[in-house]
């Protein structure tokens, strides 16, 4: 699985380097959000499920190819002050269907976990994912998003959380064509 | 949690996604579909044989332009829908650039100079830095927007870069098929449909017109594979070559456009042109650039027993030779045309304008033609510059070329009136080092611009040489083509921004000789009997190899509603190919029946103490019947 993700993420660079081809009539950058939204996990921990705060950012440099940048917090919303942290990036796959850009991803991170009355430990971690982009605005899109987490070092038998979310995120419009 | 059943969840997730795309969608973007019924129309045994051949034309076409490195203006009009002329420019960008062939195509650009609101050189210091600074955030974003690339539109000046040598156009790389025979003007051409075997990003798809005899490709249309939709487009284009010299078709123009696929009344999204020249920059001989003129009246030097130059005479010299240096450096970097009888029409026009005023000059005024788009005029000592622009866009057709002639004066006015009132030019170009620069940063070495204080006392005399009897009823033209300006000058802000010499507008966006505008009619654009301004390229076309001006001769098209009005507009390209004829010998020439120019000029006597005959005409205009038979190069 592990080699798996590298080889996604090896996959959108080499994409990137091949661009340098061919010189296009209009071009730009790439296609860029940032957003935040409300997550719900099963952690793989407790029995009951935690909830928190995300923050995204995706940048596609190419019509299908895109990096992603996540932030999770979800934690117990009982006093057991477990919770669960990570930071992620990775490459995501994305079609266009008029409003709608389903997409699935690949990212590597870390992540910290937060004991009952234990402390924090740290653990590299990787996920898989998918959702939907909806843009309800030439400036705003909205999002679900799942991610399925494998922090395999997490004692005793590794750490499989999922979490769901639902987003909001700018999205800076393509603009106007202008001159370079 | 069951590891087995989250990842089944998110690989039938992915493959819910991955169903519903299209094949060979990744990573090559959408291929591009041609018509299956015309790839099955194998060419035959002598139409492969004229492929073959037109491969390898298209190899020497490649060589030629990267050994000669021409310039290539790109002017681009974003357009919007308008109730009463279908569409207009929303916004406008023009480039300007040398062919730089590295390991693609690309471009090596002509900066601009940058003014402040005055005309003066922007300010620098902390203000300055600041501005770098917000500039490099506002770059930062920019760069998130969909931008026109110079190198992608220069790049249209060859069918396909991606090889060895920059030539990809071969039979490795893609397929044809014969669609037919066809004439273009009184070159015989094949045509055949063109698609890549393999949808490779920047590889043609369309169509091409091969040269029967000698196979080489004059003419193709179409767009290149590998669009990414909203990250980076290509645009569909159509380029012509033409036989500038014995053998050698090369790159002359292209034409580019986009419809606005949300638009149901179908108005363009955009569209462009890109004129190529500059493949043979070699200042011309010195005789050609006298010849003419000296017919006005100023050969009184020559005949003159002086041995010695008085003090005056020879800081006229001094400053003669300035303005030699000034124009010679402004023809090698490509910017101004070989002098041309088209010049020498409007010189004398121009020194008409002093002989009904009455004006005595020791050296008759010269014209030269500016080869680039945005409108400007400008004087450089007693030579005035007028962009190409600026005579397409005044050249009105009417019965009497009355509306033409009252346009042209007016423009020659202003510049005139710099002339006469010694608005001259910075004697340090009298030191030829001055002028070893790149020809790129021509705008930036040359600013020959006025300032506003100088425009302002310009116009004002400007004003008086066109009230004179002659000339007054020219005035009213002009009006309209001000007007006309005034009404689509939001959009067309590249093509009102000046390179090197004066604008028509001021920073406020009146114009310098608003006064004119009260003398004419009110413009009205439902109104089918009055036209205000022209396309571009309605009225010259240039030779790309000598870089001569040429009025073209086109037939009147009658205007049948107000979207036959194009004022400023870019116009699709057709050309009507000739091969190359070596210029004739001038006695054959004297003998060979020609059509009457569009335009003449007859001159009038001049005023150094002599009575200025004011009954006469000072030019006779009118416009021709249609051209027929073989042409010299097009543009």
């Amino acid at each position: 699985m592990k080699k798996f993700v590298f080889a996604v993420v090896f996959l959108s660079a080499s994409a990137c380097t091949a661009l340098a081809q061919g010189d296009s009539t209009i071009s730009r950058a790439g296609d860029l959000q940032i957003g935040g939204g409300y997550t719900s996990a099963n952690s793989d921990y407790l029995a009951n499920r935690i909830r928190g705060l995300s923050f995204y950012s995706d940048f596609d440099f190419r019509e299908h190819i895109g990096v992603e940048v996540d932030f999770h917090q979800v934690s117990d919303p009982n006093p057991t002050q477990v919770y669960e942290r990570t930071y992620e990036v990775g490459g995501r796959y994305l079609r266009h269907y008029g409003r709608f850009t389903p997409y699935a991803k690949a990212l590597i991170g870390r992540g910290v976990f937060n004991f009952y009355n234990a402390g924090s430990l740290a653990y590299n971690m990787y996920s898989l994912g998918g959702g939907v982009d909806i843009a309800v605005h030439r400036r705003i899109n909205v999002r679900a998003d799942y991610e399925y987490q494998i922090w395999s070092s997490f004692q005793p038998n590794g750490l499989t959380p999922s979490l769901i979310t639902i987003g909001a995120a700018y999205h800076f419009p393509s603009g106007n064509l202008s001159a370079r | 949690m069951n590891l087995r059943k989250n990842l089944t969840a998110v690989l039938t997730l992915t493959l819910l996604a991955s169903s519903a795309m299209p094949a060979m969608a990744f990573p090559f973007g959408k291929k591009k579909v041609i018509d299956d019924s015309s790839i099955n129309r194998k060419p035959t045994a002598a139409q492969n044989a004229l492929i073959d051949k037109a491969v390898v034309r298209e190899a020497v076409v490649i060589k030629e332009v990267k050994s000669r490195v021409p310039l290539v203006e790109t002017y681009i009009q974003n357009m919007k829908p308008d109730p009463v002329m279908f569409e207009t420019p929303l916004s406008d960008d023009h480039f300007l650039a040398r062919v730089d062939w590295g390991k693609v195509i690309g471009e090596q650009g002509y900066s601009s100079e940058k003014r402040g609101d005055n005309g003066s050189d922007a300010k620098q210091g902390f203000m300055s830095k600041f501005k770098h600074s917000l500039d490099y955030v506002t770059g930062l974003s920019k760069s998130l927007h969909l931008q026109y690339n110079d190198s992608g539109f220069v790049r249209m000046i060859v069918i396909d870069t991606d090889g060895p040598n920059s030539d990809g156009f071969n039979r490795t790389n893609y397929k044809f098929a014969y669609v037919r025979n066809d004439f273009l003007g009184t070159v015989p051409t094949v045509v055949f449909d063109v698609e890549p075997i393999k949808p490779k990003p920047g590889r043609f798809i369309g169509r091409i017109w091969i040269e029967r005899n000698n196979g080489n490709i004059v003419r193709y249309s179409g767009d290149l594979a590998g669009e990414q939709q909203d990250i980076k487009e290509y645009f569909h284009f159509e380029s012509w070559r033409t036989n500038i010299q014995e053998g050698l078709w090369l790159p002359t123009s292209s034409y580019i456009e986009e419809t606005d696929p949300k638009n149901p009344e179908h108005v363009l999204k955009m569209k462009a042109i890109n004129h190529i020249w500059g493949y043979s920059l070699k200042i011309p001989p010195a005789e050609s650039d006298q010849t003419s003129v000296e017919v006005v009246g100023a050969d009184n030097q020559s005949a003159s027993d002086a041995t010695d130059v008085s003090p005056l005479g020879a800081q006229r010299e001094w400053i003669q030779e300035a303005e030699d240096n000034v124009i010679d450096r402004l023809y090698t970097a490509g910017l101004i045309d070989a002098p041309s009888d088209f010049d020498d029409i409007l010189a004398t026009l121009a020194n008409n304008i002093l002989a009904y005023n009455q004006i005595a000059t020791s050296r008759p005024i010269k014209v030269r033609t500016l080869l680039t788009e945005p409108l400007e005029s400008l004087a450089v000592g007693n030579t005035i510059l007028l962009s190409k622009s600026l005579i397409d866009t005044t050249a009105v057709p009417t019965a009497d070329g009355a509306q033409q002639m009252g346009n042209l004066n007016a423009l020659l006015a202003f510049q005139v009136a710099h002339i006469i009132l010694g608005h001259r030019i910075d004697t340090k170009y009298a030191f030829s080092d001055r002028l070893l620069f790149p020809s790129a940063s021509a705008f930036v070495k040359l600013p020959m611009h006025h300032t506003d204080v100088d425009n302002v006392e310009a116009a004002k005399k400007a004003m008086e040489l066109l009230s004179v009897k002659d000339l007054a009823d020219g005035q009213q033209y002009f009006s309209l083509y001000l007007q006309q300006l005034k009404a689509r000058e939001s959009g067309l802000k590249a093509l009102t921004a000046p390179q090197i010499g004066d604008s028509l507008l001021k920073a406020d966006g009146t114009f310098w000789m608003q006064a004119i505008v009260a003398k004419g009619p009110k413009l009205d654009n439902k109104d089918l009997k009055q036209q205000g301004a022209m396309p571009l390229s309605q009225y010259l076309r240039f030779d790309p190899w000598t870089d001569k001006v040429v009025q073209m001769k086109t037939t009147i098209e009658p205007l049948l509603s107000s979207r036959d009005k194009i004022p400023f507009e870019v116009t699709p390209i057709y050309l009507k190919l000739a091969y190359y004829q070596p210029p004739a010998a001038p006695p054959a020439a004297a003998a060979a029946p020609q059509a009457a120019a569009p335009l003449t000029a007859t001159p009038v006597a001049p005023a150094n103490g002599a009575p200025a005959d004011a009954g006469t005409a000072p030019a006779g205009a009118a416009t021709t019947a249609p051209a027929a038979g073989a042409a010299p190069p097009q543009n």
